[in-house]
């Protein structure tokens, strides 16, 4: 289908996308990658009075660590972060999961700060972002506000961000690497998961667990951290039959998707097996070789 | 298609054009399906330049005043047999069969010939009831997660009797592309309808198509020993025996893996239905 009629400028600057984003009200919309938003468009169910083209303002692109954070600039592609050295030195799971991110060439025009902005409750990247503890950056025409990961996703497909403000950035702490895996089931490679999860753990002396994350994507509208779960692998040494007992604490209660893509009951099922997968992957992975 | 013709005239395939899907030229076309292209068109473009090249024989008798016996056709030309310098090309007899031509005004004796079509000629065949069909084997090899429900075919083989392969890459392409087809049938595509009726697998979002990221190595093995009885080019449809062999074959294939068919009989084998196939969930 023909999307409804739009209007459609290049920002070239951030401070010139928040202002065309304000001036185009509740209905305009920032344009990155367009891997979701123009299909979206296609399909009538995006209906923007404007787009704002992101894809002209280098200083929303690029990687780097300062002030103790990995900062990913929003418009940052899938595929140079997939293959960028300091996110597999400071942030390998962002890596692992952006292998599951549909396909080179979606991964080549599809950007970090679009699918975390776009907030689909079935993607990858929101669940990476809760279980790595990441703030995003949000700026409007007053300045700028940190939201935390966990705080930034309210419901399938809304967002903390507001009409006029742009997710700029994400940041992600460096204390946090550790181990980390992570474990998806689609129906065909590149799909968005049916059920997903992102676990990383970090040991300190005896081999004890000093954190852990373990974050489900495909099960509710936003992702699902387990906290009782990681609380029961704090302090523990990440043995098989440990990580077997905490996965009972897996909140079944907040599995809410049911879909004829896959029922509720089918994501209860393959949730601890997926997620004890990712575990033991972190753990072995948090060891020092 | 182009290659039946160029057997036949033995003009290069680079110099025959196909047409295809106007039914001005062809009216009795009935169309590309059901494995009947090599089978019905093959043969019909096959008599068709057996006609157009006995015509041009005859014609060519006439004008060197030789039998048509002794004559052949080779090189795009029609030469007599032991003599190749005494011939006449397929080019000059189309021109002297074109009407209006003054060569036709002061004829060679094609009396012979007794359309005003030229240098061509039109063939029907009629479909045979039996003959066509081929001799396939499906071979899968899968793995199952029984933890997850989920399939992944790890190789595959087609091995087909296609009695005459026309062109044996063509065939072989054709046997791989219908294996990925019939994976998909078997593995993602649904048209899923909710209780009103309503399509719920309308878009390609939904009604998951295999790519080539889904496509385990395939092997055809294209054989050629059953000729089809019922055409002179003794060739067999190959479209359908490609995908048609495939949920059987995978189904097969994952019953073996767990020990039982039970509950495995709804396509597509989607990962929550041999999930609940193997059974021990809560």
């Amino acid at each position: 289908m023909r999307p409804v009629p739009f209007d459609y400028c290049v920002a070239r600057t951030v401070d010139d996308a928040i202002e065309r984003l304000a001036q185009g009200g509740e209905e305009a919309r920032p344009l990155a990658g367009g891997q979701s938003l123009v299909p979206m468009l296609a399909f009538r169910i995006a209906r923007p009075s404007v787009l704002v083209d992101l894809n002209h303002i280098d200083a929303l692109a690029g990687i780097s660590v300062t002030g103790g954070e990995l900062r990913i600039g929003a418009m940052t592609r899938q595929a140079q972060a997939l293959n960028a050295p300091l996110v597999a030195r400071h942030a390998p799971l962002l890596a692992q999961a952006l292998r599951e991110v549909g396909h080179p060439p979606t991964r080549a025009r599809g950007t970090i700060g679009g699918s975390l902005a776009h907030a689909d409750p079935a993607a990858e990247l929101p669940a990476v972002m809760v279980a790595l503890d990441a703030r995003l950056v949000v700026r409007n025409a007053a300045g700028e506000r940190m939201v935390s990961a966990a705080d930034f996703f309210h419901d399938a497909f809304e967002t903390a961000i507001r009409p006029g403000e742009l997710l700029t950035e994400i940041r992600i702490p460096l204390e946090n690497v550790g181990g980390s895996a992570f474990q998806e089931i689609s129906h065909r490679k590149g799909d968005f998961g049916i059920v997903s999860v992102a676990a990383c753990v970090t040991t300190g002396a005896n081999q004890r667990c000093t954190r852990a994350a373990l974050v489900f994507g495909g099960v509710a509208s936003t992702p699902v951290r387990c906290r009782e779960v990681e609380s029961r692998l704090v302090g523990r040494e990440l043995s098989a039959r440990t990580i077997a007992a905490a996965l009972d604490a897996i909140p079944g209660d907040r599995f809410e998707l049911d879909s004829r893509n896959a029922s509720r009951r089918y994501r209860l099922r393959v949730a601890p097996v997926l997620a004890r997968r990712a575990l033991s992957a972190a753990a072995s992975g948090a060891r020092p070789a | 298609l182009a290659q039946v013709a160029s057997s036949v005239l033995g003009i290069p395939i680079e110099r025959i054009k196909v047409r295809h899907g106007d039914t001005g030229l062809i009216p009795f076309g009935g169309g590309s399906y059901a494995s009947r292209t090599a089978v019905m068109s093959g043969h019909a473009v096959q008599a068709a330049a057996v006609a157009v090249r006995d015509k041009a024989i005859r014609v060519a008798a006439d004008k060197l005043e030789v039998s048509e016996g002794d004559l052949r056709l080779a090189n795009g030309r029609i030469e007599l047999a032991g003599a190749p310098e005494v011939n006449i090309s397929l080019g000059t007899i189309a021109r002297m069969l074109m009407p209006g031509n003054p060569e036709l005004l002061a004829p060679p004796k094609v009396a012979n010939i007794a359309d005003n079509e030229g240098l061509a000629a039109t063939a029907y065949v009629r479909a045979v009831p039996s003959g066509t069909s081929v001799f396939a084997v499906h071979l899968a090899d899968v793995a199952v997660d029984t933890e997850t429900g989920k399939i992944t075919v790890e190789r595959y083989l087609v091995a087909a009797d296609v009695g005459c392969a026309i062109n044996p890459r063509i065939v072989e392409g054709q046997l791989v592309g219908g294996v990925v087809m019939g994976l998909g049938g078997t593995l993602l595509e649904e048209l899923a309808y909710d209780p009103d009726g309503q399509l719920q697998t309308g878009s390609f979002a939904d009604y998951l198509l295999p790519s080539v990221h889904d496509a385990p190595p395939i092997r055809a093995v294209v054989i050629e020993k059953a000729r089809s009885p019922g055409n002179p080019l003794g060739v067999k449809g190959v479209g359908e025996v490609g995908p048609s062999g495939v949920a059987a074959a995978v189904a097969n294939a994952v019953a073996n893996a767990l020990g039982t068919s039970r509950d495995l009989n709804v396509l597509p084998l989607t990962p929550e239905r041999v999930l609940d196939a193997i059974g021990g969930g809560a």
